[in-house]
């Protein structure tokens, strides 16, 4: 895998785990303001608790109160119960002494009215007949009111049939109307039912302000034709002249928390008899607390009556209600309690806002840390690359130095900077030691030539035609001497000498079949035979220098082959993208040791003097030419023991370069 | 009129050996050791030919430049560069900086003195602007001039360097292989390189096809030679 590639998975992986990071920590924090959120309602609710415990008298209201709902909808005077439908778990049953419901009860109050439901339990109904004057000579329900001036009044409801009731104020007898005339005022409708009959009225609100006193009192009448009044089941036990107090929703109370209420959250107050007394704030969202007290906001009522402060999280429609819940108390006495209740909308819509920010900002950091670890590492990659390509180029095919050391990165401060610099270093010296390797021998060269052509020439200055014999002896050793240093000059050029030879594409084949034939010229006394193509073989070769080479590989052959044994070279092109040349002697063969170590240079195998200097540097010199040449050159013995055989292995010219050859050849 | 041969060389008996030759063969001659010493005297008086080494004493290039100050002065003087430095590239340079000639080290005094003396003639007859007499030998479209070396393909003049001129001499006036010993021995050097035999024709080679891109004259015997063809 590339550097890039293992980079890029590696930092990908990491920069995934942030998001997740961030959606955890978003769950902390709204967990955290959730448990924040609790913990001020907590104490909004114990600060309104404080508030209200001095008001004693607001919550002292007497157990047999009438509580007025607050109706949120439009009453329409009908008989029927569908507009009471949430407060009719509510309704209040009275019972006759028996204890047998008699009638139940629902009061309800909107700015104009005060409304009464109520649904009267009547085996037989006893309906108004004119023939009877008193007004208690039929079924009829009695309303008994204080007016602002503290001024009784008493009404009688009654009908004469199913529908509209009338209304009348009566004395203080209950038998005869004051006026005689119906008051419209009170609106009162009276519907036959199963078991009895239900009676539904209103009457204008500001009738009971401020003494808010009021009671009812079904009044059942017996007998068809002597009528009489059988039962009176009133909401006050005192059924004569008690009065019930009338308790709305506490306007004190709301004036005195209302600065502490807020659009989003409800504050709800309840006596000790869990009635509701005030309802503040929430305008802005939908809680139901206080509107319909459910089950759990009961069980939280009942809590902190008992004096315990509650908090607690309601799930409702996927939102996340928080109630507090702080007992409101009096000389340690509980008299109510108080409940905040707010939604956590808020606060999700900021952790969805936060989460949405987390994403964003991720994708964006990912996005922009992709980017700069793709060009990071690109560019990484490229100085690698380039650093790689530079050290490759300054070094040629035969591991020569082309060029001076020098790299891009070498001025950088960074650790490639110090990579190129080190390698730097270390090219140079190794340069410097090579050029040093290569200089020698010229050195020496130079060096040894000049005395060698001194005593050259001093032979030649003594006098007389035919020289004695120690002075030819003399010059054959100054000969002998030259071809040393020339052979050894050959040997340590060689590299460099074959980077500047001309490369073409040349018939092998062709070439090696005309050198045995001219070698065999060259050599009568020497027996070389040839097999193979003769022609149409193509390499990429220096033609001198596989002259050079045959000429090193012939010249072992012959020194050590038997007199007269045949030298047979062979050529073979069924070896993959090379062609083989074998050359092939009878003789003596090779230590085995020795094998591997005959293309170092200074090593022969000769044991007799030829007259020619043998330093063993002819088969080094073929090594490197093959090896130039992108070849292999080894060295063997004959299976059979009969002799050496010399392989040289060289790559076949591309196709269409060896096509273009032949088709110049051609031509 | 004797000539008078400047040698630079700072072996002291090498430069010996060479003037005593020279003086034999009736040159006069003068000795330099070192670049310094020899300017100084080529500021008053031209030789006729100079001989040079090219590493004097510390100087390891003290001969080229010797070579480079008499080619600015006098392009038609004739200089042999006589070295043990015998690499391709110096060769190539010394002829660049305008050598006549380019022998490697060690050379014998008769080839020495042959050499001069082509040298000196071909110098004459140029400063004569190239009244060319002498043995004119042609092999079909070539012609060499023996006596001022001169050779001419098609009749176009090719400017070869003594040695380059013996080797295609030798290979002209042979109707077969001349082997590599052979061309040897033509450049009349003691011991040589084969493959300087095969530099040289590499470069006859060249001079020739840059007037003639088809010359294809000198075939290659492998393993054995050379051969002039046409």
């Amino acid at each position: 895998m590339k550097l890039r590639t293992r980079l890029l998975i590696f930092s990908s992986i990491f920069l995934l785990v942030l998001p997740w990071f961030g959606f955890h920590f978003t769950a902390r924090i709204e967990q955290s303001l959730l448990e924040g959120q609790e913990e001020a309602q907590s104490m909004v609710a114990s600060a309104i608790a404080t508030v209200l415990n001095g008001y004693t008298g607001l919550f002292d209201i007497a157990e047999n109160a009438l509580y007025v709902y607050p109706v949120k909808t439009l009453i329409d005077i009908d008989g029927y119960d569908e507009d009471w439908q949430a407060l009719l778990p509510r309704m209040r049953v009275y019972r006759d002494e028996k204890d047998r419901p008699v009638f139940s009860l629902l009061l309800g109050d909107d700015p104009d009215y005060l409304y009464a439901y109520l649904k009267i339990s009547d085996s037989h109904i006893v309906y108004r007949n004119p023939r009877y004057v008193p007004l208690d000579a039929s079924d009829h329900v009695r309303l008994e009111y204080l007016d602002k001036n503290t001024q009784r009044h008493r009404l009688v409801i009654l009908a004469e049939a199913q529908g509209r009731a009338s209304v009348y104020e009566v004395t203080k007898d209950w038998r005869y109307w004051k006026s005689g005339n119906n008051i419209s005022a009170v609106y009162a409708w009276w519907r036959e039912t199963a078991d009895g009959y239900d009676l539904e009225l209103r009457l204008p609100r500001d009738w009971v302000e401020p003494n808010r006193r009021l009671s009812l009192s079904v009044v059942n009448v017996f007998g068809e034709n002597e009528r009489y009044v059988d039962t009176i089941v009133s909401t006050h036990s005192n059924a004569i002249d008690g009065l019930n107090p009338l308790m709305f929703q506490s306007a004190e109370i709301s004036s005195v928390i209302k600065n502490l209420s807020e659009s989003d959250s409800r504050i709800c107050v309840v006596d000790r008899y869990r009635r509701v007394r005030a309802v503040i704030g929430g305008q802005k969202v939908q809680i139901p607390l206080c509107n319909n007290i459910d089950r759990v906001s009961e069980k939280l009522v009942n809590r902190a009556l008992q004096g315990q402060t509650q908090v607690s999280r309601l799930q409702r429609e996927g939102e996340t209600l928080i109630v507090a819940a702080h007992p409101v108390s009096n000389e340690g006495k509980i008299i109510g309690a108080v409940m905040v209740s707010k939604n956590s909308r808020q606060i999700l819509a900021m952790q969805r806002d936060t989460l949405m920010e987390i994403a964003l900002a991720s994708l964006g950091l990912f996005v922009l840390v992709f980017a700069s670890l793709l060009f990071f590492s690109s560019w990484l990659a490229y100085r690698i690359n380039r650093l790689q390509k530079e050290a490759t180029g300054l070094i040629d095919a035969s591991g020569r130095f082309v060029r001076e050391v020098e790299f891009s990165d070498s001025h950088r401060k960074d650790e490639i900077g110090e990579l190129a610099r080190s390698f730097s270093r270390l090219l140079d010296r190794l340069n410097s030691y090579t050029r040093f390797l290569e200089t020698v021998p010229r050195m020496l060269r130079h060096e040894i030539l000049n005395p060698v052509n001194t005593i050259s020439m001093s032979l030649q200055s003594m006098p007389g035609e035919s020289a004695p014999k120690p002075l030819q002896t003399a010059g054959a050793a100054v000969t002998q001497l030259q071809l040393i240093v020339s052979k050894l000059t050959e040997a340590a050029s060689i590299d460099e000498a074959l980077s500047q030879d001309a490369m073409e594409v040349i018939d092998i084949a062709a070439l090696l079949a005309e050198y045995v034939e001219n070698s065999q010229l060259k050599h009568p006394q020497a027996n070389l035979c040839y097999s193979g193509r003769t022609k149409g073989v193509y390499i990429r070769a220096n033609d001198i220098r596989m002259v050079q080479l045959l000429d090193k590989i012939k010249d072992n052959a012959l020194d050590f082959s038997r007199p007269g044994s045949p030298i047979c070279f062979a050529i073979d092109v069924n070896h993959g993208g090379y062609v083989r040349i074998t050359i092939k002697n009878e003789g003596e063969t090779i230590v085995e040791e020795q094998l591997s170590l005959l293309f170092q240079g200074m090593m022969s195998q000769r044991t007799e003097k030829t007259g020619q200097p043998h330093l063993g540097i002819g088969l080094y010199v073929a090594h490197r030419i093959s090896r130039f040449h992108q070849g292999k050159l080894t060295i063997a013995n004959r299976e059979d023991g009969s002799g050496v055989v010399v392989i040289l292995e060289l790559p076949l010219a591309e196709r269409a370069a060896a096509e273009k050859t032949t088709s110049e050849r051609t031509e | 009129m004797n000539k008078t041969i400047a040698i630079v060389e700072d072996d002291a008996d090498q430069r010996r050996y060479y003037a005593a030759a020279l003086r034999e063969a009736g040159y006069t001659v003068e000795e330099y050791e070192d670049r310094q010493q020899a300017l100084n005297a080529f500021d008053g008086q031209l030789p006729d030919l100079a001989i040079l080494d090219i590493a004097l004493k510390s100087e390891v290039g003290g001969g080229f430049e010797i070579c480079r100050y008499l080619q600015q002065r006098e392009p038609k003087l004739p200089v042999l560069i006589l070295t043990s430095r015998g690499d391709e590239l110096d060769r190539i340079y010394g002829m660049q900086l305008g050598a006549w000639d380019y022998q490697t080290k060690p050379v014998s005094l008769d080839f020495l003195k042959v050499r001069i003396e082509s040298l000196l003639r071909i110098g004459e007859i140029n400063s004569d602007n190239g009244s060319s007499t002498g043995q004119v030998q042609c092999f079909g479209d070539l012609c060499l001039n023996t006596r001022t070396m001169q050779c001419f393909w098609q009749e176009t003049e090719i400017n070869l360097t003594p040695t380059e001129f013996s080797i295609l001499l030798a290979l002209a006036a042979s109707d077969e292989v001349v082997t590599l010993d052979a061309l040897i021995s033509a450049t009349r050097q003691g011991v040589v390189e084969e493959n300087t035999i095969s530099t040289h024709i590499l470069h006859i080679r060249k001079k020739f096809r840059a007037i003639d891109a088809g010359f294809n004259c000198i075939k290659t015997r492998y393993g054995l030679g050379y051969q002039w063809c046409c």
